[in-house]
């Protein structure tokens, strides 16, 4: 019971369902959807090993892993977020990661998710309020939170990444409902073959197609999505 | 087996936060403008969170107005699921009330405008501690009796556009009353909110002061 408990927590906490607030962000696929620059499965597809999971594996992963391990120290928390802080370029991602890592603190929060509560009183008595939590971190202190291993946090938190982009891609017609699970299946190996890599010991990346596609989101007019 | 303990509830203090849902062009929007003065008058602070489906024209709509502080209204994207933003995953919303709550201290009221929807939709009881479902007598004799958890399970439903019965062949008492009848005992209030003959706004803001803010009925 004790080695599956950990992967309950896990696929519990990554489902779809896991209230985070990640369904309403596309990470610029909406844009380059309304511009016609994403037209159909092979398009999502290229954005998503491309630009989306480079950037997980270079840019959240470190941070994840990091927070991890330093999930019962408060300080080295806030300074890990604040090295996310000052790392993330796309301030339009960065808002996105920083109101998922919200909603995680919150709802991780209220149901007991060890580590969580004190991490939330850290950000708030160092007067961070609404400009710390990224998402990454946050996930970092919750998977120390539920005892998983770092292959299990890692390889959950990417997939749930994958989920939601291809989830967006669903909503906003660029794909069908199957098409999506087919494309998540061909995908599964270059998500192993990216976690079978050491993790960078410094974060980084480079994905400007979605990056700036989030950033030139436009606010004016309609949008589905926050990003 | 384990024992299952119930998630307590918050019991800090803090403003209200009502939910106000249903359809597409029911008049949601609408109803809070007409609401706001009378807020005002009776000195109630409110704070007002939309969830445009595909734009944020309620929430620029309800700045422009000049009846609330701009910066008294937030809007939160709903991702294309209106249901997800105020029922599964709530969490987008809270972040915003929680954030008027903070930068507001003295409100009284928040109000979470869904998005248009159907009549499926419903509230999470982790973002409100009340909603009210709103459909307008242009939508159809048949909408009460078609049920549905928006007309059945809100704390009240309101039947919107009364003035409009008529040229839509809509017997407006004959709709309130089959309302009510499929509710029992759940209130159902009728109104009109825009136009020279305002009707039922008083209501439902007696209703709000009365059962959510535990004061008495304006005389």
């Amino acid at each position: 019971m004790t080695d599956v408990l950990p992967l309950l927590r896990l696929m519990q906490t990554t489902d779809s369902a896991f209230p985070s607030g990640a369904f309403a962000f596309s990470s610029g696929l909406e844009t380059l959807r309304n511009e016609g620059k994403v037209r159909g499965a092979g398009d999502v597809h290229a954005i998503l090993t491309r630009q989306i999971l480079p950037r997980w594996l270079g840019f959240e992963r470190p941070f994840l892993k990091q927070a991890m391990e330093a999930a019962d120290d408060t300080d080295r928390l806030l300074e890990i977020d604040a090295r996310c802080h000052v790392q993330n370029s796309s301030d339009r991602l960065a808002e996105a990661s920083r109101r998922i890592g919200r909603s995680l603190l919150a709802v991780h929060g209220r149901i007991g998710t060890p580590h969580v509560s004190e991490f939330s009183a850290a950000i708030a008595q160092a007067g961070r309020g609404t400009a710390a939590g990224y998402e990454p971190v946050v996930q970092g202190v919750v998977a120390a939170g539920l005892g998983l291993s770092p292959l299990q946090a890692q390889a959950g938190t990417l997939n749930a990444a994958a989920m939601a982009f291809v989830s967006a891609a669903v909503r906003l017609g660029c794909i069908g409902a199957i098409e999506a699970q087919s494309l998540l299946a061909q995908v599964a190996p270059d998500m192993a073959r990216g976690l079978a890599e050491p993790c960078p010991d410094r974060a980084g990346s480079f994905s400007p197609l979605s990056e700036i596609a989030a950033v030139r989101r436009n606010t004016t007019h309609a949008s589905l999505f926050a990003t | 087996m384990t024992q299952f303990i119930p998630l307590s509830k918050s019991d800090a203090p803090g403003p209200a936060r009502i939910g106000i849902g249903g359809p597409v062009g029911s008049g949601k929007t609408a109803l809070i403008e007409a609401m706001m003065p009378v807020f005002k008058a009776r000195g109630i602070e409110v704070a007002v969170v939309t969830n445009d489906l595909v734009t944020k024209e309620d929430a620029r709509r309800l700045q422009a107005g000049g009846l609330i502080d701009p910066e008294r209204v937030s809007a939160v994207e709903a991702g294309a699921c209106p249901h997800t933003v105020i029922r599964e995953d709530p969490t987008l919303n809270i972040a915003a009330a929680d954030d008027l709550e903070a930068r507001f201290p003295g409100l009284d009221l928040i109000l979470i405008e869904s998005g248009g929807d159907n009549l499926a939709s419903t509230f999470s009881l982790d973002l409100v501690d009340w909603w009210m479902f709103v459909i307008d007598v242009g939508q159809g004799d048949d909408i009460p009796r078609k049920r549905g958890p928006g007309i059945l399970q809100s704390d009240l439903l309101v039947i919107n556009k009364l003035d409009l019965a008529p040229h839509v062949f809509v017997d407006a008492d004959a709709i309130l009353a089959e309302a009510r009848q499929i509710r029992a005992a759940s209130p159902v209030i009728g109104c009109r909110c825009k136009g020279a003959l305002i009707e039922g706004v008083d209501e439902i803001v007696d209703m709000l002061a009365r059962d959510l803010l535990f004061q008495g009925a304006a005389s």
